[in-house]
């Protein structure tokens, strides 16, 4: 079960329905000392017990999920039917050196919740129009192709090539991915709050070694908010679980008309090297119709 | 100035018209995604291994971009002008369109239309299905591929049903590759001390009935991805029929070589499938009916004909966070042949080994390519280096050994220390 901060610390959160909970029968017990009263009250508790749930339902909720639930809300929140974003990714070595790359990222889910992503090179000019495709299955391993300009050609991403960077930046081609809940192990390890925000904090372990292998990761550590399921923070290990890089999720803010939640910046640190990315989005265009035929290998091969 | 000739002026003054006045005009909308112009400017100096004084490629290129396009449409006009200090290969200054094409893309075909490059095929290296387009071989494969392989004008049509997508070619001029000259040993054996005379090639004329054509399917069925392909072209490559001929003046015999192309018909297919942490390729090409010559270009019987059959398999894997990739390759020609010019069977063995370092600034690429009977072997080197985002340095090496007419010895003149620089922009 969970344990919120406010539980524990008695200062750091205190959850609505903790509140209504504990204050609402105390209030009711100082207020009814006559039978009458009592009467009364039960007949008033007894007309407003259909509001009960619709305030507090998803309070309640949320504090019986499960660690696989809580990845469960999280994937639900990270997809959309579609979408479209341009953004600009920029690579800080530890002296502050700094390269940009200025990318288009399209999505779409389909109707089995598998997702499709394409990701277009707009910048740097010697590698314009490198695009990256990205389909999920539910049944059998992702298919990622990369189309090389230079080259002419479609190429697979081999599946323990999924561990590289991708376009030098610190975020690797699997970290790109949707993350299939069913090759993790996911646990609720505790609370926490982070910029101001209650998290969850998830502990996600490959379920194979095939997992293990071609992400490279011995576990991560994901912060998800609480409120919108909106990954705030992860840690991710390394095979011998020693830290080895940071993410973080800045500047959430909902996207308009789409009750999805997104963050305008990212930041991934390489904690060895002190290498950073950040990713700047400019915009957000969710559900507003992408055409599923781009996300085909015959479209790479079209930029032939 | 080449390229009125290899585009042709009436087709690439349509396409202009078209695509830069007539589009514009009547769907301005059709544009509002805006022009886009970029390129970059280079210099590739290649000296000669065996004498660094002269060298095998010298040329400074400069290479606009214009792309515009739509919600629906695109066009593309690529052109580069070429200054060659070394100019045994080449003209000393050239221009060149080496592409321009509008396309039209609705949900479930794509047309495009104009002097294009079409790529087929999977192999690294090798041109088994990659077949479509004629090649630039003049400095063999030391240029970027994207030069090396030549636009054709041609209309190219795409249907796609979910993983399906099938594909028509239809290209209505015929153009060869070019090769170059006597240096790479191309001609056929001339075993006798006469001398050698080359006539002017005999090309087919430029009529819809000699246009070539062709069409591929590719799909993807669960981790099988695969091709199939058929193409009836003209032979990019020359064959020679030769005769025994008497001087006018002096009476002398001489051996006249007379080039053609002849017509062909290809079938082909590729596939490549993910087995565990290993990508598994494969190509296949066949040509029935394929005329080659014998050992006596000028006997009753200068050229017979022979079932052609060339395949790779080859497998894709990590080392060290190295990508490797492993071809072994195959030709095989149908029937005797003992008085052939060349062997039943060639095998050749490809190695291909990329790491990128330094966060992708550093990129390494060690490419073998071996014939095991005749010990060919050309080995390139190269470490690039992207010195900032539009500022990129080669450095590397090209290496032919084996026989003097091998398959790749023939171009050991080409051995070669590489430098390239390029600086990349856009407008």
């Amino acid at each position: 079960m969970l344990k919120f901060p406010a539980q524990k610390s008695g200062n750091m959160y205190q959850s609505p329905y903790d509140r209504g909970l504990r204050t609402y029968p105390d209030h009711m017990k100082r207020k009814s000392q006559t039978a009458s009263e009592l009467a009364f009250l039960l007949l008033l508790v007894f007309l407003c017990s259909p509001l009960w749930p619709s305030m507090d339902t998803d309070n309640l909720k949320r504090s019986k999920l499960t660690a696989g639930d809580i990845m469960a809300e999280y994937h639900t929140q990270r997809n959309s039917r579609n979408e479209r974003s341009r953004l600009t990714m920029k690579l800080m070595d530890s002296r502050y050196r700094e390269r940009s790359r200025k990318l288009e990222q399209i999505t779409i889910t389909d109707s089995d919740g598998n997702q499709k992503m394409l990701i277009i090179v707009q910048e740097p000019e010697d590698i314009r129009g490198t695009a990256f495709l990205i389909v999920e299955h539910s049944q059998s391993d992702n298919d990622q192709w990369l189309y090389l300009p230079a080259l002419r050609r479609v190429r697979r991403v081999l599946p323990n090539e999924k561990s590289d960077s991708f376009l030098g930046s610190d975020f690797s081609y699997t970290d790109l991915e949707t993350e299939n809940l069913d090759h993790y192990k996911y646990r609720l390890l505790g609370e926490d709050s982070l910029d101001g925000n209650h998290c969850w904090i998830i502990e996600a372990r490959p379920a194979d070694e095939k997992t293990l292998q071609e992400t490279g990761y011995g576990k991560r550590e994901l912060w998800i908010r609480s409120d919108n399921f909106v990954g705030l923070q992860t840690r991710f290990f390394d095979k011998k679980e020693r830290p080895v890089k940071l993410f973080r999720a800045l500047n959430v803010s909902a996207v308009n008309h789409s009750q999805k939640w997104r963050a305008y910046r990212l930041e991934m640190k390489n904690l060895e090297s002190g290498h950073r990315t950040i990713i700047l989005y400019e915009n957000f265009k969710i559900d507003q119709g992408v055409p599923d035929w781009i996300f085909t290998r015959a479209y790479l091969e079209r930029r032939k | 100035m080449s390229y009125f000739g290899t585009v042709g002026t009436g087709t690439l003054s349509l396409m202009a018209i078209y695509f830069f006045v007539i589009q514009p005009l009547a769907y301005p909308s059709s544009l509002q995604g805006a022009l886009l112009v970029n390129g970059f400017g280079d210099m590739n100096y290649f000296p000669r291994l065996d004498d660094l004084d002269n060298t095998v490629i010298n040329r400074q290129r400069l290479r606009l971009n214009f792309t515009g396009s739509g919600s629906s449409f695109q066009f593309k006009f690529w052109s580069e002008a070429l200054r060659n200090g070394n100019h045994s290969f080449r003209p000393e200054w050239e221009l060149l369109v080496p592409e321009v094409f509008g396309e039209y893309h609705g949900e479930s075909f794509f047309v495009r239309v104009g002097k294009q490059q079409i790529v087929w095929g999977a192999a690294d290296g090798l041109f088994i299905n990659d077949i479509v387009n004629p090649l630039d071989l003049r400095e063999f494969l030391l240029p970027d591929l994207e030069n090396v392989r030549l636009g054709q004008p041609s209309a190219r049509l795409q249907w796609r049903r979910g993983n399906w997508l099938a594909e028509g070619v239809w290209i209505w001029r015929f153009a060869e590759t070019k090769l170059p000259g006597t240096m790479a040993g191309a001609l056929p054996a001339n075993s006798s001390n006469i001398p050698l005379v080359i006539l002017d090639p005999q090309k087919p004329a430029h009529t819809l009935g000699n246009s070539e054509m062709g069409w591929r399917i590719s799909g993807l069925i669960g981790q099988w991805d695969f091709s199939v392909n058929f193409f009836r072209s003209w032979r990019d490559l020359p064959t020679y029929r030769g005769r025994i001929v008497l001087w006018e003046k002096s009476g002398a015999p001489a051996l006249e070589l007379i080039p053609f192309y002849q017509r062909i018909s290809t079938w082909g297919g590729s596939f490549s499938r993910p087995l565990g942490l290993i990508l598994l390729r494969g190509e296949l090409s066949y040509t029935p009916n394929l005329l080659l010559e014998t050992t006596e270009p000028a006997s009753p019987l200068p050229v017979i004909t022979r079932d052609f059959l060339t395949y790779f398999l080859g497998a894709d894997f990590r080392i060290k966070k190295a990508r490797i990739g492993i071809q072994f390759a195959q030709e095989v020609i149908s029937g005797d042949t003992s008085f052939l010019n060349r062997k039943k069977l060639d095998n050749v063995l490809t190695l291909m080994v990329e790491k990128t370092l330094i966060r992708e600034s550093l990129y390494c690429l060690l490419f073998a390519d071996g014939e095991f009977d005749h010990h060919d072997l050309w080995i390139r080197a190269e470490l690039a280096y992207r010195v900032s985002d539009r500022f990129k340095v080669t450095l590397g090496t090209h290496v032919f050994t084996g026989r003097q007419n091998g398959r790749l010895g023939r171009f050991h003149e080409l051995s070669s220390i590489l430098l390239k620089l390029r600086y990349s922009f856009s407008a």
